[in-house]
């Protein structure tokens, strides 16, 4: 089926509504920050943010992955993986493997595996936003006979319903982990899928208060009517 | 008595805690590093021509215009809608469905294709959808009284009455002003690096600027249409009068919490351009001259800055009394070694609020060549980002450096936490309502920094000191956007308000006032806590008059003589 696309947004509309969005689903505002700028950074990557987003979101919501998470030592060294057999949610473990390779820093062998991610693509967007500063850190897929693949994001639709084993460690990406980049988007604007996005707006809404008459009188302030 | 005699080592920036508090900032006055004053300096200096492109309005004023500024490097274009509007519809709220007038600033010149595209969309306003070809989306209601009253005149070929011009102060009033990306219109950063648009709010205040200039030609025409051969036109020194209202309520309250690094750098330039004039030893060449002629016209405007709000003429009469006794003790004691000092000395120690900050104004208004620079300053790119690797004994070192403010208050006081901030389903309208189990408290924005610093505070208390804050938020996520805040306002100290604003006696409008003192606004005029109405640009130079007057005259404009 054909996506039907909706837009021009701006990059400052995709920020706003995808930070709440994450709220809206279930994060804390502090992981819906996060996510606001990993979405920035998606479409400014040639990526449609809702469509890279939303599922991510649904699932947050449904309870079908889970933020919960223990971060141990075992034989591949440090792990982070959800407790109680979900998938992990990609919200929550980006910013604890982010957190985690800053906190290691020092170490040349820094590395992480995340177990079961559900959205490597949101994972990943989420890990550059706020490691752009810290440092570089290269993002692998682990593949079922164990070897190791430098995760690069295509943009490929598909990519974003497919769950993936993680290593994280530190030093320069072989590859970018984004392919492309849209110079155009200051331009042009971000168009995204329309269902994606109404996705987005729907969460987006969870985060607002119904009007009621007093709140219409005395919430905001100014008069109704102003015929001077 | 407070002892005047300065020393260069005592003289810093005011501290935080005595800037962001409330109280003061709502009794904030614009500067020369306001972004108006800043943009007018700009446009005199780099020689920007103006062009009324097209003016198709009919006999009643209703129609297309588009009036463009041409900058050095490229033109940028007001493209202003008018139509008639129900007076029922007339309304300032955001909530508002139609106006009478309706207006972007294009970045370019618009084709005849973009005019189209712009006719069906920016008469609906956030309805409606907009381009990176936008960079501003705003729209204005007519004072009808004003309006009218000019129109008449005009037409019958004498001069507005100039008390009820003093009383209006402008034709039409903003009621929003989106830019930065709102509704699709360009994202900041498409602006961000050039020179005339990379200062704070510098293509809204363009945008208003030239929708100043329109309504002027606009009152002309439709007195022109209506007098026929007996119409005259508007005495210049009236224009020069006449600003651009707007009607301000809390939608602007939330940026100044949302945006810590921005408003950190504003009030750090403020406040460093402070301490620079403080610390002169000796005046500069004329500078004592124009600061007293600056309080002269000072003294003038604020004897004509009438509003209904009882609180703020009680503040007004007292500003009088500051700034009459300012004038006698200025007069009599400059004539010594650091006397810029001295005069904040005497102010500090002496007058109300409203007194403090606007010596504080007046003491900046001469000294251009110092401190003219720091108005480039007053923007921001990304704030920092979360510091997972400090130690949680280092936060709680922050919050007792940053935060003493939040943990004097005693949060399980109902009055404490007796408001919310929302955002409501209409037209996502900021708002402040009363805090209540069964409305919506659980979609409250992340606003009181206050109340939720002192509760991560406590929970630290049983958290080891050695613990990072990245092994601390991932047992407890949920203070992740907390613990970023304390780590951003530790390295931008003016970043917070240090109030709670849940509180019950919490009064947005300082808030605003704050805000809108940067933009460069006058005669606040507040009609509850929570709104105001101002005045922009009054007094400032007319485009044809750029080149010709001081671009810095119109600091505390005063109602023309007419003979």
């Amino acid at each position: 089926m054909m996506a039907i696309p909706y837009g021009p947004l701006s990059l400052n509309e995709v920020l706003f509504f995808v930070t709440r969005a994450t709220v809206g689903a279930g994060a804390p505002f502090g992981l819906g920050e996060d996510v606001g700028k990993a979405a920035v950074i998606l479409a400014t990557s040639g990526i449609d943010p809702a469509l890279a987003i939303a599922p991510a979101l649904q699932r947050l919501e449904n309870e079908s992955c889970s933020g919960n998470f223990d971060l141990r030592n075992d034989d591949r060294g440090v792990v982070i993986e959800a407790v109680g057999g979900h998938p992990l949610s990609a919200i929550f473990a980006a910013s604890a493997a982010s957190d985690w390779m800053q906190e290691n820093a020092g170490h040349t062998d820094a590395g992480v595996t995340v177990v079961g991610v559900d959205a490597p693509v949101v994972f990943a967007a989420v890990f550059e936003a706020l490691h752009r500063s810290a440092g570089r850190a290269q993002i692998s897929v682990v593949e079922p006979d164990a070897t190791e693949t430098a995760l690069v994001i295509s943009g490929d639709p598909a990519e974003f319903e497919r769950s993936a084993n993680l290593t994280v460690s530190a030093g320069p990406p072989s590859t970018p982990v984004f392919a492309n980049r849209d110079g155009h988007a200051l331009e042009n604007g971000i168009s995204v899928d329309a269902d994606a996005w109404g996705i987005i707006r729907k969460m987006f809404s969870r985060c607002l208060v119904p009007s009621t008459e007093e709140s219409r009188l005395t919430g905001a302030g100014a008069g109704l009517v102003d015929t001077d | 008595m407070n002892d005047l005699n300065a020393s260069p080592s005592e003289i810093g920036m005011r501290a935080p805690a005595n800037v962001m508090r409330l109280e003061r900032m709502g009794a904030s006055f614009q500067t020369r590093l306001s972004f108006m004053r800043s943009l007018i300096r700009r446009m005199a200096r780099e020689h920007w021509g103006f062009e009324r492109r097209r003016f198709d309005v009919d006999e009643d004023g209703y129609g297309v215009s588009v009036f463009v500024v041409h900058t050095p490097e490229r033109a940028y274009s007001l493209v202003v809608f008018t139509n008639a509007l129900d007076p029922e519809k007339r309304t300032d709220r955001v909530i508002a469905d139609a106006w009478d007038a309706t207006f972007n600033l294009f970045d370019g010149i618009p084709a005849e294709s973009d005019i189209k595209r712009l006719a069906e969309n920016t008469p609906k306003q956030e309805a409606g959808r907009f381009r990176p070809s936008e960079l501003v989306l705003a729209r204005a209601n007519k004072s009808l009284r004003l309006f009218e009253h000019i129109v008449s005149s005009l037409a019958d070929g004498n001069q507005p009455d100039m008390d009820l011009v003093s009383s209006v102060g402008y034709l039409m009033r903003t009621t929003a002003v989106y830019g930065s990306g709102k509704f699709g219109c360009a994202d900041r950063a498409k602006i961000a690096d050039r020179p005339e648009t990379r200062g704070a709010f510098q293509v809204e205040m363009l945008a208003v600027y030239l929708f100043r200039w329109f309504t002027m030609d606009l009152v002309e025409h439709v007195a022109q249409a209506r007098g026929k051969g007996h119409a005259v036109r508007l005495n210049d020194d009236i224009k020069r009068y006449l600003g651009i209202g707007n009607a301000t309520g809390l939608g602007m309250a939330p940026f100044l919490v949302k945006h810590p690094v921005l408003i950190h750098n504003w009030v750090s330039a403020r406040e460093t351009a402070l301490a620079r004039v403080r610390s002169l030893r000796q005046p500069v060449g004329g500078s004592l001259e124009v600061f007293r002629q600056t309080l002269i016209s000072a003294i003038r405007h604020i004897d004509e800055w009438h509003v209904d709000d009882t609180l703020q003429t009680d503040r007004i009469t007292r500003l009088r009394s500051d700034m009459a006794d300012l004038s006698v003790w200025s007069g009599d004691t400059l004539e010594r070694e650091f006397p810029w000092e001295a005069i904040f000395r005497h102010a500090s120690g002496n007058y109300s609020l409203e007194g403090q900050e606007l010596t504080v104004a007046l003491l900046l208004e001469p000294h251009g060549a110092l401190i003219d620079d720091l108005a480039d300053e007053l923007y921001a790119g990304d704030g920092p980002g979360l510091d997972p690797v400090m130690t949680i004994g280092q936060v709680r070192g922050l919050i007792a450096s940053h935060y003493g403010w939040a943990l004097k208050i005693d949060f399980a006081e109902p009055s404490a936490q007796q408001n919310f901030w929302y955002y409501s389903e209409d037209k996502l309208e900021p708002r402040l309502s009363p805090r209540n189990p069964d409305y919506g408290i659980e979609m409250e924005m992340p606003l009181a920094m206050g109340r939720d610093v002192a509760k991560l505070s406590g929970i630290l208390e049983n958290v080891e000191g050695s613990q990072s804050v990245g092994g601390f938020l991932r047992e407890r996520p949920e203070f992740r956007h907390t613990l970023r805040r304390i780590q951003t306002v530790a390295l931008h100290p003016y970043a917070e308000i240090n109030n709670n604003l849940i509180d019950a006696g919490v009064r947005p409008i300082d808030m605003l006032r704050f805000k809108l003192a940067f933009f460069g606004a006058s005669k606040f005029d507040p009609k509850s806590d929570r709104w105001t109405r101002i005045c922009m640009y009054q007094g400032a130079p007319m485009p044809h008059e750029l080149a010709q007057v001081n671009v810095d005259s119109w600091a505390y404009p005063v109602k023309p003589v007419m003979v």
